[in-house]
């Protein structure tokens, strides 16, 4: 390995380890409590280190939110040829559930809405590169759904919001208000009479 | 007037009084710095007639959600003769959205969501209030819409979930992230967009 990879490698590896230590300092003491150099701590690197990676506590918390979000597009399919409506939606919901479970969003989200009045910044970025940047990615998945003749002509950004809001109903309200809020036993089945819902309103 | 209904009259005064500062302390400094003296002394009450009327700082807090949602409990006028289906859910929509931007319950459930790790108590309450509550209320307006055939038999409980689902993502998720967030220009006809998708599920003239 050559001297400028393995630095490389190194560097990569303590981006990890900060990410993870922010997420769960961020996660057990709020935003505002979180302190940087509490995290370099539990990361095992320097301040120096932790601020050469991320500039201020905005944006390694935002970098936290893009990780969480960039997971989506190891799931979801690029083009959508050979699936019907239903699978493409199902493929959305699925990676939408592992983010706010696997990936901790739900509770991501739930600290940044509680920092609002101290931290409003993180939020109006948080919501505009993590949230709506997910609901971009389906109101084209639905774009392409009309344009081939699958789906009605419809104001597809209020669309993808009332598909949105029907699964969020049972897997994010619920959690932004408990400490623990695990993935309902009956979530397929739920999942799916949302799709159906959806597809009844906006279906051909 | 008789002694003891001018005491009635003064200690219900007192009482929201305490809960007007009490709201005010809670959404400027939210749940765990906001202090019981400085609630007494904002309301000009004493902290012993404070604690007459809440016994402990949670109990005040769940005392204000539940005024916050006493219209989300009340729907009894919510149909009135000639209405049509779209005119009832229009008016349920608009008592939602006056509870969580006239009432401020955006900002309450952004103070209790900032307790969830420390007092969780305080969010469980407040879903119970403001989520299922509230539900079971629109669910009872449901039910009397189909029963006077204005919407197709259904699961009302599941509808009235998908309902406020959709409005809320449309309207209270945004508020959420939005230090003093108001209701959109185009709020009406977003809200209609959503009645629109409501009938197309349930309406007289929806698919089977």
């Amino acid at each position: 390995m050559g001297l400028a990879s393995y630095r490389r490698t190194v560097s990569e590896t303590k981006r990890a380890a900060i990410l993870r230590a922010a997420r769960d300092n961020f996660l057990n003491g709020g935003f505002t409590r979180a302190a940087m150099a509490d995290i370099a701590r539990d990361a095992d690197v320097s301040t120096a280190t932790l601020y050469k990676h991320f500039s201020s506590k905005n944006a390694l918390f935002a970098a936290i939110v893009e990780d969480a979000c960039a997971s989506i597009n190891d799931i979801l399919p690029a083009d959508i040829a050979n699936q019907n409506a239903r699978e493409v939606l199902r493929r959305f919901a699925d990676a939408y559930v592992e983010q706010q479970f696997d990936h901790r969003m739900n509770e991501l989200l739930r600290v940044v809405i509680a920092e609002v009045p101290n931290a409003p910044d993180l939020a109006s970025s948080v919501y505009a590169n993590g949230v709506m940047a997910r609901y971009d990615r389906l109101m084209n998945a639905l774009d392409a759904l009309v344009e081939r003749g699958d789906l009605k002509p419809h104001n597809t950004r209020d669309g993808a919001l009332h598909l949105g809001g029907m699964v969020k109903e049972f897997i994010v309200w619920p959690a932004l208000f408990a400490p623990r809020f695990e993935k309902p036993a009956d979530l397929d089945a739920k999942i799916d009479a949302c799709i159906d819902a959806f597809l009844k309103i906006y279906g051909n | 007037m008789a002694l003891d209904t001018h005491r009635r009259k003064i200690s219900s005064q007192k009482r929201a009084g305490i809960l007007r500062s009490a709201k005010k302390h809670f959404l400027k400094y939210g749940y765990t710095s906001a202090g019981m003296a400085d609630i007494a002394r904002d309301a000009d009450v004493s902290t012993a007639t404070l604690y007459k009327h809440f016994s402990s700082k949670e109990e005040l807090f769940a005392a204000i959600v539940r005024e916050v949602a006493v219209p989300a409990g009340d729907y009894s006028g919510a149909i009135e003769a000639g209405d049509t289906a779209r005119d009832i859910l229009y008016r349920l929509c608009r008592i939602y959205l006056s509870i969580q931007f006239d009432q401020q319950a955006n900002a309450l459930m952004r103070v209790v969501m900032a307790e969830v790790p420390s007092v969780p108590q305080l969010a469980a309450d407040m879903y119970e209030v403001l989520g299922n509550r509230r539900n079971d209320s629109l669910m009872a307006v449901i039910d009397e819409m189909i029963r006077r055939g204005m919407l197709k038999p259904h699961d009302s409980a599941f509808g009235a979930r998908l309902g406020g689902g959709m409005l809320k993502e449309v309207f209270v998720w945004p508020a959420l992230f939005e230090p003093e967030a108001e209701l959109p220009p185009d709020a009406d006809e977003k809200i209609h967009r959503v009645i629109d998708a409501y009938l197309a599920l349930y309406g007289p003239d929806a698919k089977d």
